[in-house]
């Protein structure tokens, strides 16, 4: 029982798949398939028996009390999302199952690192094979998008390494049970430095530049996966070491963190505001989602890290349905903010799990991502930060103009008309829906665990 | 005993049978589902009163105090009859405005019906605030998908960021209540309120005036009113006008007067004063208006400055007759809407000018045009009179200064009587000679909400009497 843990159903899941399409070529062409079944039934398994037996918890790897949970969203939202690009019916190499499965792999491995060195692999991981996704799209854009991902993430991996490298030489040690007694200076340059490297990967102004371009240029459903999960993981990286490592009680910190997260709100909700495609407004709205997950981490009480780990799970799970909708409106060449009247023709459930996704976004009730709101007022609130929550109001304000323009564009009037209409529908596009109504169930399922 | 969760259950079979209409495509029109169960929910408040209330609770996540809680307040009672009843003949101008996509349309009627129900009596804040936002979303949808013009897309937009601004503020009320007291339940704070620093009082108490301002609306924070009002359907406005703008009120007694007593009885004077300076100024700018519609629309906010002042005093007399006068002023306004509306289908304008000597061709119309207006103009035996009355008698012992607002009523009385006489007395115009006058439905429409006017004017004690526990 003691190697059930997902991370090595993972990782032998991407051996068997690396082998089996090292065989594949003898067997022919009907060995396809059933390797993107394979990875679907390791993606399955790895998250039944986290449920089970939890994380692993070895030399470099150790589990805190909120391990479980976030590997378990991280999982569930991996699933659904390798199940709607299965959906898809598209030829899709078995390059991608591989780098997916170590994509899924190298954020789950983030959240339960202990030590620097184990973190800087896991983010690796993570990192090269999304780099690998964003490139497997065919389109014109994705080259650049790729090539614009890669530039920043190797220069912010290198930055990552130069602050570890730093904290280092404070403390001695690189594990993060023992980073207490690091001195001052070292301390602060080195916690500023990482914010900088892990920023890149949580797309935290000023840092986010690469986001809209590569969340463009991908394929939106990989784009979904990319949004949620892998800027999850970045953003339980900071969780962990910032709120659980290192001994953070200094002004310079707090400041410096309020100001990231304020300026990543402000700013990515005015850009916006002003897009004209659907697609760059999300992947803003993104951004200012990860926002909001930093601002409460920034106010360093287990009251932050709690509302900080809820509401990177609320959007991530909204993030990606939002993206994975989008996938379905994509193809039928929606794509700027006036052509959202359409949505409902492609598909009436898909748009209603995206009005829904939005509202989520967008913090209105019922949904989890008013509840992480809620969580997240309420640690600033308990920790004395009043003026910063009103200053959120404003930017909320903002998001609120930009969500509903989308949401009023996408008129329910014009779907109503064209009930009559039945055309056919495929069964690849029922199997979607089918996916998007699960995800939006646990919109309103994941109240519980607030 | 009828259990309270009956208010809310009714409301949401009917939403659904409208869905499953919509998916199986025949049977009732949505229209008359909507009365159905506007009637059904009607006819249980009715034997809620007569057999008494009971409580209902259910948890649903014990960390954030998120359980649904239903329970009457010492005001939930008047607001209940206005929400539950004033819908019933909004029905007719809806049924009469909405062409287009109707199963839509009263999907969104009756998710603002319920959410109104909701806000009144629910006593968990969160689910409050959820109800709360509901009703603004569904109005938002209302106004900018079935408004006429591309000015009512603006207005909704401007509608919602107004108001989310507001209910985002009531939000930090909320939570800082929970910081303080560790509940998100109305009783549990009211009861932990001595545990509230005096400084988070003060900072929840203006947090909660921007909500109240915005929402009622009160100047200065009135702006996205007049767009609202103007461009949106009939029905919208008259949701607006009847039900959205009261919440501001109930919120304002609910947790001003209920919770923050202390502080409201301390800055008595100010906001006394302002409501005042708000009732002249709207009163003057009314004055101005030359269209129906738009008058109304200032008018209404007149009244709630009325509010507002009973409200400050922080008199228990006074709120009561603040009560009073947001119930009748939800019917009368809803009167004044409906009879407007009528001339613009009739007679294709709704600018005083060019009406004229309509009372020989309508003489219906103008009958309840005049009970409309006299209502307003505070007429002893009409609805309006009693809550006036009592808000200047609550007030006048401890902020003599809100007897000013009285010229506001005088000037009321100008514009109100001008825009009686320019419309309906004078010379008729010969291409208005054709006109035909109320049918037979629009009159029981009217005598039905007339009949409610009447009967508040006559005996306010049925509305006073409720208020238990002031």
């Amino acid at each position: 029982m003691e190697y059930l843990n997902p991370q090595y159903i993972l990782f032998s899941g991407i051996l068997l798949v690396i082998l089996l399409d090292f065989l594949r070529h003898s067997l022919g062409k009907s060995g396809k398939g059933f390797i993107h079944y394979l990875t679907a039934i390791i993606l399955v398994t790895s998250f039944v028996f986290n449920a089970f037996y939890g994380t692993m918890n070895i030399h470099m790897f150790s589990e805190t009390e909120y391990s479980q949970f976030i590997t378990s969203f991280m999982l569930f939202i991996s699933l659904f999302v390798y199940l709607f690009i299965l959906a898809d019916r598209e030829e899709h190499s078995s390059v991608l199952d591989i780098s997916y499965l170590s994509a899924v792999l190298g954020a789950t491995l983030v959240v339960i690192s202990s030590n620097f060195i184990s973190l800087f692999l896991s983010i690796e991981l993570l990192s090269i094979s999304s780099y690998a996704l964003v490139y497997m799209h065919k389109s014109s854009g994705a080259l650049e998008g790729a090539v614009k991902y890669l530039s920043t993430g190797i220069v912010s991996m290198v930055i990552l390494i130069f602050g570890i490298s730093i904290i280092y030489a404070g403390a001695g040690t690189l594990s993060f049970s023992s980073l207490h007694n690091v001195s001052y200076l070292p301390f602060i340059a080195g916690i500023s430095i990482i914010v900088a490297g892990l920023g890149f990967k949580s797309t935290l102004v000023p840092f986010h530049m690469w986001a809209p371009d590569t969340y463009e240029a991908s394929k939106s459903s990989i784009t979904a996966f990319i949004s949620s999960v892998s800027k999850a993981a970045g953003l339980i990286a900071m969780i962990r070491i910032f709120f659980f490592a290192l001994p953070v009680s200094s002004s310079f910190v707090t400041a410096l963190f309020l100001s990231i997260a304020i300026l990543t709100i402000f700013l990515s909700a005015f850009l916006a505001s002003v897009q004209d495609r659907i697609k760059r407004l999300l992947a803003y709205s993104s951004i200012s989602q990860a926002g909001f997950a930093f601002i409460s981490l920034a106010v360093l009480t287990s009251k932050g890290a709690q509302a900080a780990i809820f509401y990177v799970f609320a959007f991530a799970i909204a993030d990606a349905i939002v993206f994975l909708a989008y996938d379905m409106f994509e193809s039928k060449k929606i794509i700027y903010r006036k052509d959202s009247g359409k949505m409902y023709s492609v598909s009436k459930i898909g748009a209603v799990s995206f009005f829904i996704a939005m509202l989520s976004l967008a913090g209105f009730p019922p949904t989890i991502g008013f509840f992480g709101k809620l969580l997240i007022f309420y640690a600033l609130f308990s920790s004395g930060y009043a003026y910063i929550v009103l200053l959120l109001f404003f930017s909320l304000l903002v998001s609120t103009f930009y969500y509903f323009s989308v949401l009023a564009d996408m008129n329910p009037l014009v779907a109503l008309r064209e009930i009559k209409t039945k055309h056919k529908v495929k069964m690849d596009q029922r199997l979607k829906e089918i996916i998007l109504v699960v995800l939006t169930l646990s919109l309103f399922v994941g109240i519980i665990f607030a | 005993m009828i259990n309270l969760i009956l208010l809310l259950i009714v409301p949401l079979i009917g939403i659904s049978y409208i869905l499953f209409e919509q998916l199986s495509g025949r049977g009732l029109s949505p229209d008359k589902i909507s009365f159905i169960t506007m009637g059904i929910t009607a006819a249980v408040l009715l034997s809620g009163l007569m057999y008494g209330f009971i409580p209902f609770n259910l948890n649903i996540n014990s960390a954030v105090d998120f359980s649904l809680s239903l329970n009457i307040n010492f005001i939930t009672i008047p607001f209940l009859l206005l929400v539950v009843v004033l819908p019933i003949p909004i029905l007719y101008f809806a049924s009469n405005e909405i062409k287009e996509n109707k199963p839509m349309f009263y999907l969104f009627y009756l998710l603002v019906y319920s959410s109104a129900v909701g806000v009144f009596i629910s006593s968990n804040l969160i689910f409050f605030f959820l109800f709360w936002e509901v009703a603004v979303l569904s109005l938002f949808f209302m106004m900018s998908l079935w408004g006429k013009t591309i000015k009512s897309r603006k207005a909704g937009m401007k509608f919602l960021v107004f108001t989310q601004f507001g209910s985002l503020t009531l939000l930090a009320v909320f939570i800082l209540l929970f910081v303080y007291t560790g509940s998100f339940n109305f009783y549990t704070i009211a009861s932990k309120m001595s545990s509230v620093p005096l400084y988070i009082e003060y900072v929840s108490f203006f947090l909660l005036l921007i909500t109240v301002m915005i929402k009622m609306p009160v100047f200065p924070l009135h702006e996205w009113l007049p767009d609202a009002y103007y461009y949106s359907p009939t029905p919208v406005t008259m949701f607006l006008s009847g039900i959205l703008s009261k919440f501001g009120g109930f919120a304002f007694i609910l947790f001003g007067f209920g919770l923050f007593r202390n502080i409201l009885i301390n800055l008595r004077i100010p906001l006394v004063l302002l409501g005042v300076l708000a009732a002249i100024y709207i009163a003057l700018v009314a004055s101005g208006q030359r269209d129906l519609k738009m008058l109304f629309s200032y008018s209404s906010m007149f009244y709630m400055a009325l509010v507002f002042i009973g409200v400050s005093s922080g008199m228990t007399v006074a709120v009561s007759g603040a009560v009073l006068l947001m119930i009748s002023h939800g019917f009368v306004i809803t009167l004044l809407f409906g009879i407007s509306y009528i001339l613009l289908q009739r007679t294709g304008t709704n600018e005083t000018g060019k009406l004229g000597g309509l009372t020989s061709r309508m003489p219906l119309l103008s009958i309840f045009f005049m009970l409309a207006v006299f209502a307003s103009l505070g007429i002893p035996g009409l609805s309006n009179f009693p809550g006036e009355l009592l808000i200047f008698i609550g007030t006048y012992s401890v902020a003599g200064i809100s007897l000013i607002a009285i010229f506001g009523i005088m000037i009321s009385t100008n514009y109100y009587l001008r825009a009686l006489k320019e419309a309906m007395f004078g010379h008729l115009q010969n291409k208005l000679s054709g006109i035909k006058d109320l049918n037979r439905t629009e009159v029981l429409v009217f005598l039905f909400i007339s009949f409610f006017i009447l009967l508040i004017g006559v005996f306010p004690s049925l509305l006073t009497g409720v208020l238990g526990g002031l």
